[in-house]
C-alpha cells in the first residue's frame, strides 16, 4: 500500500527525516511511534506530498505522490495533529464541502452520526469544542470510504473516553478493510491497536516490527504491580495462565505481573477468581525514554 | 500531469465565499460604505441636498481607495497562511485538488465577497441616490466595474502575502504597510523625488489651482503654473493667461503652451479658436493658423461679441467690426467685462450695466456691498461677479445673490464654471496607476492629463499627451489583479504545508 524508501527532508539545517524507508501492506494498522520531534508529521506530510522532500522515494498503491497526487488523494482520508476546519461552515456543510472535493456522493448526515454529531449538524465549527472539531475531522478523513487512512496523533489532546472511542473507531474501519498508517508517542495505545510499529527517533527509524516481537525485546509491556492482603503461589500461577501475561513475580505480598495492556483488567479479575484480596495496585508503563535508550545502545 | 480542474476551483470559491461573507468586519465596511455614498451625495460638497451621481463619485472615489483596499487586504492576507497556521490547509490539500485550484478558488471565493460588498454599498447607494435625483448615468456602472476591479487587485497583493510569509503576522504587517504605503505615503514619495529632481518643483503651499465646479458644486482643483491670473472658456478648451497661453483641452486631454508676444496682458478671452489678449496692446490670436494680430489699443478687458470686438478703457467701451472703432461711452469707468445673449456685461463703481449690443442702450443695477471685484463670467443666465465678497446676479429677475466662490479669475463653459486661485494647498504628486480611479470619474469627461501637467507644466513646449485614459486605467487594473496572483500561484506550488 504505502512503500517509503530513504526519505529525506531538511528544513533549512536542520534534517527532520533523515532516510526512513519502510513498508505498509494491504489491511493492516501500522504506526509510526516516537516521541515529539521524532520526524512522524514530517513523514506524514511527505506521504501526502504536502512538503517537498530532499531525498527517496514515496509509493502509494504504486504511484508517485509528487506525480499523481490528486489520483492518489482520491482514496486517501487524513487526520491531522489537532485538526481546525472552517470557523464559518456549519458541521454538514463542511462534510459536504470536502465530498464535493472529493468528487463523492456521501450522505454527511449519517457520517455525522458515526462520530455523535449529528445533534450539531448546524451548528457553525466555531461554536465546538476541541473534542467535537477531532470527531468532525474525523468523520471528514472518513469521505469516500478511503483504502487508507492516516492519521495523524488521532488521540492527542483527548480525554480517556474520547481517545477510546477514537481507538475503537480505528480497529472496527480496519476490520472493514481500510489500510491505517497513524502516529502516536503514547505506546499503549500503539501496543493496542497496530499491527506493526515502526520506531522513530530524531529523524531515523530505529526498529520496524510487528508489535508482540517488539514487545518482548524490548520489554515494552507495563509492569502491573499489585499489593495482596493473603498473596500464594496459587494465586501467581493463576495468574500467569491469564492470555497475555509474560512474566509474573512474587516479591513479599506485592505481586508483579508484565502483560499486554489489553489484558490488565482480566489481570485483577483472574486475582479475585483465585480468592486473592487486592488492596492497591498501580501500572509501571516503561516510558518510551527507556526504550529508546535501549534501543539505541543495542544498535551502536 | 497538472490539470486545472473548474470544479475545484468552483468547490474553493464557493467554501471560501460561504466562510467569509458573512465576517462582521465585512458587513460593517459594507455599511460603511452605504452611508458614506449617501452622505456624500447628501452633503458631498456645501449645501445640503442630493447631489447626482457624477458629483457623489468624484468624492467617493477617494474613499473606494481608503475602504476597498481595506476589506481585500483584510480578507485575503490571512487566507493562506492564516490556514496554515490553524492546520486546516493540511486537510484541504489532502483532497485531490491541485495547489492551482485552491490559490484561484481563494481569490474568485473571496473576489465574489469584496464584489457583493461593493455592489451592495455603492449599488444600493446609486439606486437611492437615483430615486431621489431622478439621475442616473452609464459611468457609474463602469466606476462600480473599476472599484471592482481595484478591490481585486489588492486582493491579489494579499493573496501574494499570504503565501510569501511563513507567519500570520508577519503577512498582516505587510498588509498593513502595503495599505500605508500606496494609500498615504505613496504621494509624499513622489512629491519629494519631484522635488530633488529640480526642474519638478512644485511647492504645496503656494500654488495657483484651477478649480472646477458644476452647478456651484465643487469638483476637483488642479495646480497649474503660478503666472496664470486670467481664463477663458470655449471650444472645450481652458485658456489660461500667465507667462504663456495655457490651452487645456478637456476632450483629448492636451494642453498646449503658446507663448505670447512681449508686453503686459491683464486679461484673456476667446471665441471658437480666437484668443483675446487684453493688456497694454490689445492682441488677438488664431489658433488655427497660430498667427498674432496686435491693436493700438490698451485695455482693461477684451470681449468678442456678434462679430465685433469690445476694447474695455477708461473711455469707454470701443467697437471693433472689422473695419471701423466707435466708442461708446459708459455711466462710469468700468473695469471688468463679459458677454452674454446679445449683451455686455460691465462692472463698475458698484454696479452692473447690462450693454444691450442689438440696439445700443444699457441699464444699471447697484449693489452697494460689492467690493473689490476680480472678474466676471456669465453662463446660464446667471453673471457670476468673483470679489471680497461673491455675487450671483440673476439677469433676468436683475436680483443679487451672494455666492461662496472664491478666486481671482472665472470663466464658464458647457455647465461648468473654472475658477483660478490663489494660495490655495492642492493635492499633489503621482499615486500608483489605480489611484487615478478618483480622476478617471469626472464629469468633465476625463481630465487626467492634467495631473501630468501639475508636474511637467513648465516643461512642456508643444503638447503633452495623457498618460491615462478609460483603458488604460482598466487594463492597468487588470494587470494589478493577475500578476500578483500568478506570483502567488508559483510559490504556493512550492510551499510546504
Amino acid at each position: 500500500m504505502i512503500e517509503v524508501k530513504g526519505l529525506v527532508k531538511k528544513y533549512r539545517d536542520v534534517t527532520a527525516v533523515n532516510g526512513i524507508s519502510f513498508k505498509v501492506e494491504k489491511g493492516e494498522i501500522f504506526s509510526l511511534l516516537g516521541p515529539n520531534g521524532a520526524g512522524k508529521t514530517t513523514t506524514i506530510k511527505a506521504l501526502l506530498g504536502l512538503i517537498k522532500i530532499d531525498g527517496g522515494e514515496i509509493k502509494i498503491d504504486g504511484k508517485d505522490i509528487f506525480h499523481d497526487g490528486k489520483e492518489i488523494k482520491k482514496s486517501i482520508g487524513y487526520l491531522p495533529e489537532t485538526p481546525s476546519l472552517y470557523d464559518n461552515l456549519t458541521a454538514l456543510q463542511t462534510l459536504q464541502f470536502f465530498a464535493d472535493l472529493k468528487g463523492v456522493n456521501e450522505d454527511c448526515m449519517k457520517l455525522l452520526k458515526e462520530v455523535g454529531l449529528e445533534d450539531v449538524a448546524n451548528r457553525k465549527v466555531a461554536t465546538f469544542s476541541k473534542g467535537m472539531v477531532q470527531r468532525l475531522a474525523l468523520a471528514q478523513s472518513l469521505i469516500g470510504k478511503p483504502k487508507l487512512l492516516i492519521l495523524d496523533e488521532p488521540t492527542s489532546g483527548l480525554d480517556a473516553i474520547a481517545s477510546y472511542k477514537i481507538r475503537e473507531k480505528i480497529k472496527e474501519l480496519n476490520k472493514n478493510g481500510t489500510t491505517i498508517l497513524f502516529s502516536s508517542h503514547i505506546l499503549s495505545e500503539v501496543q493496542e491497536i497496530s499491527d506493526r510499529v515502526a520506531i522513530l527517533n530524531k529523524g531515523k527509524i530505529i526498529e520496524v516490527d510487528s508489535i508482540e516481537k517488539l514487545g518482548k525485546k524490548f520489554e515494552m509491556n507495563p509492569r502491573l504491580k499489585i499489593e495482596l492482603q493473603r498473596p500464594s503461589t496459587y494465586i501467581q500461577n493463576f495468574v500467569k495462565n491469564v492470555r497475555g501475561v509474560e512474566e509474573v513475580k512474587m516479591d513479599k505480598n506485592v505481586l508483579e505481573v508484565v502483560c499486554n495492556p489489553s489484558v490488565k483488567l482480566n489481570v485483577l479479575r483472574a486475582i479475585e477468581e483465585a480468592g486473592g484480596k487486592i488492596i492497591d495496585f498501580k501500572t509501571e508503563e516503561p516510558s518510551l525514554e527507556e526504550i529508546f535508550m535501549k534501543m539505541v545502545n543495542e544498535n551502536d | 500531469m497538472k490539470m486545472i480542474e473548474f470544479r475545484g476551483i468552483l468547490n474553493i470559491a464557493k467554501k471560501e465565499f460561504m466562510d467569509n461573507w458573512k465576517n462582521k468586519w465585512i458587513v460593517a465596511i459594507t455599511l460603511i460604505f452605504l452611508i458614506l455614498a449617501l452622505v456624500t451625495s447628501y452633503f458631498g460638497s456645501g449645501a445640503a441636498g442630493w447631489h447626482d451621481i457624477n458629483a457623489t463619485m468624484v468624492t467617493m472615489a477617494s474613499w473606494v481607495i481608503i475602504l476597498i483596499s481595506i476589506i481585500s487586504l483584510m480578507l485575503g492576507y490571512a487566507s493562506i497562511v492564516g490556514e496554515k497556521e490553524k492546520g486546516s490547509l493540511a486537510i484541504l490539500l489532502s483532497y485531490p485538488v491541485d495547489r492551482d485550484e485552491v490559490v484561484i478558488g481563494k481569490f474568485l471565493g473571496l473576489g465574489s465577497v469584496v464584489s457583493l460588498a461593493i455592489l451592495l454599498g455603492f449599488g444600493l447607494a446609486g439606486i437611492i441616490i437615483w430615486a431621489n435625483t431622478g439621475k442616473m448615468n452609464g459611468v457609474y456602472a463602469l466606476f462600480l466595474v473599476a472599484s471592482i476591479l481595484f478591490g481585486l487587485a489588492y486582493l491579489s497583493i494579499a493573496l501574494l502575502f499570504s503565501t510569501l510569509f511563513k507567519k500570520r503576522s508577519t503577512a498582516m504587517g505587510a498588509a498593513i504597510f502595503i495599505w500605508f504605503f500606496f494609500v498615504m505615503i505613496w504621494g509624499m514619495i513622489i512629491l519629494s523625488v519631484a522635488s530633488l529632481s529640480g526642474e519638478r518643483v512644485v511647492k504645496i503651499e503656494e500654488n495657483t489651482s484651477l478649480d472646477i465646479y458644476h452647478d456651484e458644486t465643487f469638483l476637483k482643483s488642479f495646480s497649474v503654473d503660478n503666472s496664470v491670473h486670467s481664463l477663458s472658456y470655449s471650444n472645450y478648451s481652458v485658456y489660461m493667461l500667465g507667462n504663456y497661453i495655457y490651452k487645456y483641452n478637456i476632450m483629448n486631454l492636451t494642453i498646449q503652451k503658446i507663448p505670447i508676444p512681449r508686453g503686459h496682458y491683464f486679461s484673456i478671452s476667446s471665441y471658437d479658436d480666437k484668443i483675446f489678449l487684453a493688456g497694454n496692446k490689445a492682441m488677438e490670436y488664431d489658433v488655427a493658423t497660430k498667427k498674432w494680430h496686435g491693436f493700438n489699443i490698451s485695455c482693461n478687458d477684451i470681449v468678442y461679441l456678434n462679430g465685433n470686438i469690445f476694447f474695455l478703457t477708461p473711455e469707454g467701451l470701443i467697437k471693433y467690426n472689422g473695419t471701423d472703432y466707435t466708442t461708446i461711452s459708459l455711466p462710469f469707468i468700468c473695469n471688468f467685462m463679459t458677454s452674454g445673449n446679445n449683451t455686455i456685461y460691465l462692472i463698475g463703481d458698484k454696479s452692473v450695466v447690462e450693454y444691450n449690443v442689438t440696439n445700443g442702450t444699457y441699464s444699471t443695477y447697484k449693489n452697494e456691498e460689492m467690493e473689490g471685484v476680480k472678474d466676471i463670467a456669465y453662463g446660464n443666465g446667471i453673471l457670476y461677479i468673483l470679489g471680497e465678497r461673491s455675487y450671483k446676479f440673476d439677469t433676468h429677475t436683475k436680483d443679487f445673490a451672494s455666492c461662496s466662490l472664491k478666486g481671482i479669475a472665472i470663466s464658464y463653459g458647457n455647465g461648468f464654471l473654472f475658477l483660478i486661485e490663489k494660495n490655495k494647498k492642492v493635492e499633489m504628486g503621482g499615486m500608483p496607476s489605480w489611484y487615478y480611479i478618483s480622476d478617471f470619474f469626472n464629469p468633465v469627461e476625463s481630465y487626467k492629463g492634467i495631473i501630468d501637467v501639475n508636474l511637467n507644466m513648465n516643461m512642456i513646449e508643444t503638447s503633452y499627451p495623457s498618460y491615462y485614459n478609460n483603458y488604460t486605467l482598466i487594463l492597468s487594473l487588470i494587470l494589478w489583479d493577475v500578476i500578483p496572483l500568478i506570483a502567488a500561484i508559483y510559490i504556493f506550488r512550492r510551499l510546504d504545508i
